[in-house]
């Protein structure tokens, strides 16, 4: 267990390897040792999740190299949170694709196991250089999952967010520089120690690369462009897994490098404030969007948009840390639930236009139900998870910025609440007979039913369990907030 | 002016400012930073390499070098998922005769430089990337001298996937020796690789070893990318 | 007298850059952006980073190339199977 950190990155790694070397050789054994690898990834995740918050965090050096002259792997109590969203996606993602034989597809299994190793190198890195090349890596693998249904809209809408990714990267590069010119070292814990002899305009600088850097990733308003068509040609399985667990690991690295290393917050106000217009802007320009739209995916795709707003302005909030985290907890499940529930969905309407989802309630009762479920739990319907979270980042919003932020998730709520009940009067009407129809031969496997159930048992156990939870989110975030901690954790790790 | 021309104006202003700015923030005085420092002062002792960039590459930050190699890997899974199921086209007939001929004459002397940038990166600059990249545009050579028939013949798309997967793997049981050995994953001289004495061709303990694995891995991963994009149900240029 | 050379060595960088971008005709094109790397390459080298001029010169100058030339010579071949069977 002592290398715990580090086998986060190098298991699923491992499985990629062995993925490609059984997709040459032994086919039918893809599935098997993706299963295994995966499994064995989640298990450690979870085993080091609650062995960093118990212990109050773990760090790891690689080869060696003690902190600023090598790179070290750090989980403290914030970054558990996003080893148990990876976990659940993780297992969640690949036994639904294994039971609808997406995991076939060529270049899937590889695909995915490296993007879970670029999304735990990302929450484990202590090192800014090799959060970058980990970013990269994710969103490499992004593009592969994106453009993989080798229809030519994928190519194009992988090709589009290849082009979103390396502005992003650029940005990130520029702050890279900025930081290591004006302090000599890469490990974050470290800039975070010399940045109060930090010139204001170099924080100032580099919080605005990050910001646009990440805010590509997680589609802040002006760069959320590429979003809907991604995740349009992603197929269902894919974009589960970047909408419900690959942006929220974006969103902890945004929080990791902008409050442990810059304090961007407490060094610049200003930056607070940028957040919470940022994610006003999200809310009611995704729900709008949303509103709008005629296709099912696309309008998941604008919903994640708007609930990116409900976390970036829990963050702008003095003391919303933990009503963003426990939004980014929800979402993660929602989200995930959601596409994963739609895709049997519609695959029995043949069309993921909305209007013609007629007859695919009374087809697929229980992909119908979960994908209500799910919907009720993100629209903010009391007993569910998700009333929780929009309840605390709105209490948080409201301390710093009156009732304006209020009213407007108000408003959000019904615009979504609309919106989800068109789908789901669409769904439940009779089949209209169309002449062009494709015929509805594919049929949703009991495996996959069974995932998208306990997603949705899932979203309704945690709202009434929400307040057991809460205390150990609250720690969670004022390890974050308290940057001290995650400063003494890297530079005296506990032995 | 056309729009594109207004277009890569301000783009052109836009790059200027802002090169002038990281500019301003990023000259220092000359005098090297702190863990800079470090590793041109201790760099030999600690990873016995006397080419310092191979050390931090390769020592120092090797798991950084291990995430770039990973990239690849994915970029390779990508491309060939897009392209999966279409094969070379075998039209392509390659240059004249002469060219064929005096490439042949030559392909020895080809191969021995990207042979001579790996085995010596831990000596004198360049390394596992350099000479893998050099490697993979020998490859693409070979393809247009004598013809994508000849030239997938002789190195097939098949031996490239294997040899990717292979050094990936071999990679990572580098950098698993340091875990049972002690020192923690990618150690080096802290592992129990011999030093050598820094300079000749056997020292710097693994450090030989990740250029000569990067090495294979980059080029196989390039070459296939370029494969991929020869291949497909249309014939090849 | 080198101080010289570098600043028409960063002059020739800019200029072969916005050549890449404003020259029509793909060839062209990427033919002026692998002079760009050249460039690049020398400025490196001038720079005293040797290791990174020896990745630019074979991934900007060698490789790059050759996998434009093929994406730009792969996608006019099936612009112009479309145009042949739509007339």
């Amino acid at each position: 267990m002592m290398h715990g950190p580090l086998l986060l990155v190098v298991v699923p790694l491992a499985t990629a390897v062995i993925c490609s070397v059984t997709s040459m050789s032994a086919k039918r054994a893809t599935p098997v040792a993706l299963l295994a690898g995966l499994l064995t990834h989640a298990g450690l995740l979870v085993a080091v999740a609650i062995r960093a918050t118990r212990a109050a965090g773990l760090t790891y050096l690689v080869g060696g190299w003690a902190a600023p002259v090598g790179i070290v792997l750090v989980v403290d109590r914030f970054a558990a949170v996003f080893l148990i969203l990876l976990a659940v996606g993780e297992v969640a993602l690949t036994v639904y694709a294994i039971g609808e034989r997406t995991v076939e597809r060529s270049g899937f299994a590889v695909l995915l196991s490296l993007l879970a190793t670029a999304l735990s190198g990302v929450i484990v890195a202590g090192d800014l250089f090799n959060l970058f090349v980990f970013v990269e890596l994710a969103s490499v693998a992004s593009i592969g999952l994106i453009a993989l249904k080798r229809r030519d809209t994928g190519a194009a809408s992988g090709f589009v967010y290849l082009v979103y990714a390396s502005v992003s990267g650029a940005f990130f590069l520029i702050a890279v520089v900025v930081l290591y010119a004006s302090t000599g070292v890469l490990t974050i814990a470290e800039i975070g120690a010399a940045v109060d002899s930090m010139p204001r305009a170099t924080v100032v600088i580099c919080s605005v690369c990050f910001i646009v850097s990440f805010g590509v990733k997680v589609g802040m308003v002006p760069l959320h462009f590429w979003q809907a068509s991604a995740y349009d040609a992603a197929g269902s399985t894919a974009a589960a897994f970047l909408s419900g667990v690959a942006m929220k690991v974006y969103l902890y690295a945004m929080v990791r490098v902008l409050w442990s290393g810059l304090d961007a917050t407490g060094r610049v106000p200003a930056v607070a404030v940028v957040l919470s217009v940022a994610g006003l802007l999200n809310i009611v320009v995704g729900h709008l969007l949303a509103l709008g739209e005629r296709d099912l995916k696309r309008l998941l795709a604008y919903s994640s948009v708007a609930h990116v707003g409900y976390i970036l302005l829990g963050l702008g909030s003095s003391a919303g840390m933990v009503g963003a985290l426990m939004h980014i907890v929800m979402h993660s499940l929602m989200k995930t639930g959601l596409f994963l529930s739609c895709r049997p969905i519609i695959g029995h309407a043949g069309s993921s236009r909305i209007g013609r989802l007629g007859g695919a309630a009374r087809a697929q009762p229980v992909a119908f139900g979960a994908f209500t479920i799910a919907a009720l739990a993100i629209v903010g319907i009391p007993p569910t998870g998700g009333f929780a979270s929009k309840w605390f980042v709105s209490v948080a919003a409201y301390a710093d910025y009156g009732a304006v932020p209020v009213l407007v998730v108000a408003a959000g709520t019904v615009i979504s609440l609309l919106y989800y009940v068109r789908v789901s009067i669409a769904a439940l009407a009779e089949a209209v007979p169309q002449p062009g129809r494709v015929s509805t031969t594919r049929r949703a496997g009991a495996t996959a039913l069974v995932v998208v159930a306990s997603i949705a048992a899932a979203t309704l156990i945690l709202g009434p369990v929400m307040t057991r939870v809460e205390p150990t989110l609250r720690h969670a975030a004022e390890s974050v907030v308290d940057r001290t901690r995650y400063i003494d954790l890297v530079r005296e790790p506990p032995r | 002016m056309t729009t594109r021309a207004y277009a890569v104006a301000i783009a052109a202003v836009a790059a200027a400012g802002l090169g002038y700015v990281l500019l301003s923030y990023a000259v220092t005085d000359g005098a090297l930073l702190p863990v800079a420092a470090r590793y041109v002062t201790d760099g030999v002792r600690d990873t016995a390499s006397i080419n310092i960039v191979s050390g931090v590459l390769l020592d120092y930050r090797a798991f950084d070098t291990l995430g770039e190699a990973t990239v690849i890997l994915a970029a390779v899974a990508a491309v060939s998922a897009l392209f999966s199921g279409s094969t070379i086209g075998t039209d392509s007939h390659g240059a004249g005769l002469l060219v064929q001929r005096s490439v042949s004459y030559l392909a020895g002397f080809f191969w021995l430089f990207p042979v001579y940038i790996i085995a010596n990166g831990h000596l004198s600059p360049g390394g596992g990337f350099q000479g893998g990249v050099s490697l993979a545009v020998l490859i693409v050579l070979l393809n247009v001298v004598f013809g994508t028939r000849v030239g997938s013949q002789r190195i097939g798309v098949k031996h490239l996937h294997w040899a990717e997967s292979l050094s990936a793997a071999a990679f990572i049981a580098i950098g698993a020796v340091g875990i049972v050995q002690g020192g923690g994953f990618l150690a080096n001289l802290s592992a129990g690789f011999p030093a050598g004495s820094p300079g000749s061709l056997i020292s710097a303990g693994a450090i030989p070893l990740l250029n000569l694995v990067i090495g294979v891995k980059v080029a196989s991963g390039l070459a296939s990318i370029f494969y991929d994009l020869i291949s497909g149900d249309r014939v090849a240029p | 007298m080198l101080e010289v050379a570098f600043v028409l060595l960063l002059v020739l960088l800019v200029v072969t850059a916005l050549g890449a971008v404003l020259i029509r005709g793909y060839i062209t094109s990427i033919i002026v952006l692998s002079v760009f790397s050249v460039v690049t390459t020398v400025i490196f080298a001038f720079l005293q980073a040797v290791d990174v001029a020896m990745a630019e010169a074979v991934i900007g100058a060698g490789l790059m190339t050759a996998i434009f030339v093929t994406a730009v010579s792969r996608t006019q071949k099936v612009r112009r199977d479309r145009k042949e069977r739509s007339l």
